[in-house]
């Protein structure tokens, strides 16, 4: 098996963009990160446009949309803006393999949270959830992908497991999983989750893509943060060497997770160096996303 | 707890007002706990990360006072700021130069939001009077080293518009 190797885009940098598109097959993007409001309306920034229509014609690379603002579990309601953003973007380029967002909420009632909050693992939220990805899979007829994201607070009244939660989803709509695996260290690390009853409980074989990170230690409140600020660890790779060993058989892609405000601080030449590791590890091979 | 509830609540104390469920167990765990202060911080965290690279002025100015994590936590808590980052920053402009009465933050922070617009190709046209020269303090903002010691007082026009050819001009007023 041989696995698609990328990295994270945010369509500031067009230099650093050039400088590692030989080095992976597929490129994440934020339409969050790309988007600005002229006149009142929400769109994508005509520069970051213009790189993803380069990337789409001129380099054979996919492109793997990554939303942070659906809000796909808001009790009011997802993101209509980010569905206009959605909406552009399926309408301008040709080249986007799949589309995802994570399983959380941001806003309430209309509030940014500042952040992403998990949801309660109930037959209520089941039921939403369902619902609005039936809806969005129908409008785009792509492949939609959830992903787990970390727990910061701890869980209200639950009748699921974290898998159990997944699997039910995955088996309702037919969608498939980013499973982070960054995120499932920093749950085990703040609210003790065993991983290995997790991987036995997950129907791997609706993880279409793996996201590897490197974060921070909040050393006064003792918690792992979900920051995508560093490199990778050894125990980031260790981990997802063994969830491939367990031949999870729609798994295509593997994705290093870095924010640009953090590509600076350790250079264009260190997040190759990660890229060339992970292509390595993982038997690279050009042929991975042939259709 | 129906969903609703749940997440009310939950925004609620992330924005540091009294929750509405307070006799729920879960809710009043949250509220005392340390995870409630993590999600804080990160929210924070977050948004100093982008508002500094996005509003270096301004932000150099604050910092300076030893204000800036108490005005981006005001800011947090008060404004109902957009989910997308291009706007975050603007909206916290917007925010300092409608809440601030610091004559010298509100005029920094007015023409770094005119600049802003002026590279997103809107149109603009901006006065601004200043009561210190603002040569010197764009500078000492821009290396961080700005002090209010060294401010030289006077009076100035800043004109910042689609119309000139440089990003601004000033006037001496004195």
């Amino acid at each position: 098996m041989s696995y698609s190797i990328g990295t994270t885009y945010e369509g500031k940098n067009f230099t650093y963009l050039k400088e590692i598109i030989p080095f992976v097959r597929h490129i994440e993007v934020s339409p969050d990160s790309i988007a600005h409001k002229k006149n009142g309306i929400i769109s994508v920034n005509e520069t970051a446009i213009k790189q993803l229509e380069w990337i789409d014609n001129a380099t054979g690379i996919s492109i793997l949309l990554h939303g942070v603002g659906l809000s796909i579990g808001s009790y009011d309601g997802y993101s209509k803006d980010y569905i206009k953003l959605l909406d552009e973007l399926f309408g301008k380029l040709n080249n986007i393999r799949w589309h995802s967002e994570h399983l959380a909420y941001t806003m309430v009632n209309g509030e940014n949270l500042g952040t992403m909050l998990t949801l309660p693992k109930t037959d209520e939220v089941l039921d939403m959830i369902c619902t609005r990805v039936d809806t969005i899979q129908k409008k785009y007829k792509k492949l939609f992908l959830l992903e787990n994201v970390i727990s910061m607070l701890p869980s209200s009244a639950c009748k699921y497991s974290d898998a159990a939660f997944l699997n039910k989803i995955t088996s309702l709509t037919g969608c498939g999983l980013i499973l982070d695996v960054y995120n499932l260290e920093c749950d085990a690390a703040n609210f003790n989750l065993n991983i290995n009853t997790f991987l036995e409980e997950l129907n791997l074989n609706t993880v279409y893509e793996m996201h590897l990170a490197g974060g921070a230690t909040d050393t006064e409140l003792n918690f792992k943060m979900d920051i995508h600020s560093q490199l990778l660890a050894d125990s980031t790779i260790e981990l997802a060497q063994t969830i491939i060993d367990r031949h999870p058989i729609n798994l295509t892609a593997i994705t290093f997770e870095m924010l640009e405000e953090f590509v600076g601080h350790h250079g264009s030449v260190a997040i190759i160096n990660e890229l060339n590791k992970l292509s390595e590890i993982f038997n690279y091979e050009l042929t991975a996303f042939a259709d | 707890m129906n969903l609703q509830h749940l997440q009310t609540d939950l925004c609620a104390l992330i924005k540091s007002r009294p929750a509405i469920n307070t006799d729920d167990e879960y809710i009043s765990h949250i509220n005392s706990s340390k995870h409630l202060v993590l999600v804080k911080k990160i929210a924070l965290w977050w948004r100093k990360i982008q508002i500094e690279n996005s509003c270096r002025l301004t932000a150099a100015l604050l910092k300076s006072k030893n204000e800036f994590e108490i005005t981006l936590s005001d800011f947090l808590k008060d404004a109902k700021y957009s989910a997308f980052r291009e706007e975050v920053y603007i909206q916290f402009l917007q925010y300092i130069i409608s809440t601030n009465s610091d004559a010298l933050l509100f005029c920094v922070a007015e023409f770094e939001l005119s600049l802003i617009q002026l590279k997103l190709n809107q149109h603009v046209q901006k006065f601004i009077i200043w009561n210190y020269e603002p040569y010197q303090i764009i500078n000492d903002l821009l290396k961080n080293i700005f002090t209010e010691d060294t401010l030289i007082h006077g009076k100035y026009l800043v004109e910042i518009s689609t119309n000139n050819k440089e990003l601004f001009t000033v006037k001496n007023l004195n």
